[in-house]
């Protein structure tokens, strides 16, 4: 893995924000100059942590997930694949930043205190059940077009008797929590499984996995505002 | 200025190393059940993902003392101007560049790429998801001028996706549904929320919350469009479904 090349690469998916923020802060706001080197401080730091997160996400949730995913599909009983298929969603969704912060503000709005930690905790099952459901479909060869068409159709009727609140919180769950950590991951963990297989699998089964697990989330608080209203 | 670049640095990292306790554990268990691996690709992994995880964080803090704040503001001074339409334009731009700087996309761009041999270019895919944002956030600007529901873009909108997926081969049908989820990753919960936020904060008859939530769930399903839609053309162009599956 090429350190510079990382950097070089990061730094020009930043600069176009950059550019057009400095545009912005100069025309609109009034420029100030502490307000501006700590802007640039701000985008160096970001620059260098999404650099180590490319690395480190090749050294390790790519390698490990696929690992995982060849071990438990050719080793494993199917009632530990899909125990373990929720145990790892569970487990990756709690270490994503971007569930932390969504809790957090739901939280602050809420502000009856302890609702953090029973989103969080219903976020990180919703990707659990559904990641195990996407190992079961694989396993059992069932069309991923049927299993989108049910789980939208079923979000859209649950959410009709879901509190309005529930439903935009929902979305978001659904958006935030597959990010940086869970997505390397869940990705190399699809293309584990079906890398090596009794029958030939198609290049197209090795994605679809995100798919069900940002859908987990959705269905998992919306089910949640059914009871809590 | 110095309090500005570290506050609250040290609460991140703490609650951070708490959300990454229970993988850790999981990982141990999975190695000593049935995993197995070498002493070297152990250590390998661990120092990986606390250089992911420890990365994550430092980008996190950097995009929150620079690009928030002034997301923020100017999104105030947008909500404030006269001629307030023009958020809609601006929306589109914004959105469109910050898809390039959301850490989830790069590594799934990478991977579309590497599995399917080159057959799908990075590149390509990068354009229609940043379309697909682009085209989120300019309708969440009208959203929040005209207080239309968010119902009356979701339910079409993921009917359209759906019927969709009939004209789609199987593997652009999974890889538009992935980056659905992929795309909306801390950047735009974090920026662009600020700036809608800020927005809708101004402008009569919009409500933060409400707007600034849907915004999230409108970019979780564009781009679930504009890649079905870069599918259809793709297969199209190649004269049938072409990608024939490896054997």
């Amino acid at each position: 893995m090429n350190i510079k090349e990382t950097i070089i690469e990061v730094s020009l998916s930043i600069l176009p924000l950059t550019m057009v923020v400095l545009i912005m802060q100069f025309f609109l706001l009034d420029f100030t100059f502490e307000f501006f080197f700590v802007f640039i401080i701000g985008v160096l730091i970001s620059i260098i942590g999404f650099s180590l997160f490319i690395i480190g996400a090749k050294l390790s949730l790519l390698e490990i997930g696929e690992i995982i995913g060849r071990k438990l599909i050719t080793k494993a009983k199917l009632w530990f694949v899909i125990f373990f298929g929720v145990a790892l969603g569970f487990a990756v969704t709690l270490a994503e930043p971007g569930v932390q912060v969504l809790s957090d503000q739901v939280d602050m709005l809420d502000n009856s205190g302890g609702s953090k930690w029973i989103l969080v905790i219903t976020i990180s099952l919703g990707v659990g059940i559904f990641l195990a459901l996407a190992l079961f479909r694989y396993i059992f060869n069932i069309s991923l077009k049927k299993i989108l068409i049910f789980s939208y159709l079923s979000i859209f009727i649950v959410g009709i008797f879901s509190s309005p609140q529930f439903f935009s919180i929902a979305f978001d769950a659904g958006g935030v929590t597959t990010g940086p950590m869970a997505v390397p991951f869940i990705l190399a963990l699809g293309f584990g499984v079906s890398s090596l297989n009794r029958i030939t699998k198609a290049t197209h089964e090795r994605f679809g996995f995100i798919a069900l697990a940002s859908i987990g989330p959705i269905l998992a608080v919306l089910i949640m505002g059914v009871f809590i209203r | 200025m110095i309090n500005l670049i570290f506050d609250g640095f040290l609460e991140v990292m703490y609650d951070s190393l708490n959300a990454l306790i229970p993988l850790l554990i999981i990982l141990f268990f999975l190695h000593f059940l049935f995993l197995k691996l070498s002493i070297d690709m152990l250590i390998q992994i661990i120092k990986g993902i606390l250089f992911a995880f420890f990365g994550l964080v430092l980008f996190l803090h950097g995009v929150n003392i620079s690009f928030i704040n002034t997301g923020y503001m100017t999104g105030e001074v947008l909500g404030t101007l006269k001629n307030n339409w023009i958020i809609v334009p601006i929306g589109f731009v914004l959105g469109f560049i910050v898809t390039f700087a959301e850490p989830a996309v790069k590594i799934l761009n990478n991977e579309i790429e590497k599995i399917t041999t080159g057959y799908i270019n990075k590149r390509i895919v990068l354009m229609f998801l940043s379309l697909g944002v682009a085209f989120s956030v300019a309708l969440s600007m009208v959203r929040i001028l005209t207080g239309i529901s968010l119902w009356y873009f979701l339910v079409p909108g993921y009917l359209i996706a759906l019927i969709l997926t009939k004209f789609v081969g199987p593997l652009f049908v999974a890889i538009a549904f992935d980056a659905g989820g992929v795309v909306t990753g801390p950047m735009i919960a974090t920026f662009l929320l600020a700036v809608i936020l800020g927005v809708s904060k101004f402008v009569e008859g919009s409500d933060p919350l409400i707007d600034g939530f849907g915004m999230i769930a409108m970019v979780s399903l564009m781009p679930i469009i504009s890649i079905l839609v870069l599918g259809l053309i793709y297969e199209r162009s190649n004269n049938k479904e072409v990608y024939v599956d490896e054997k």
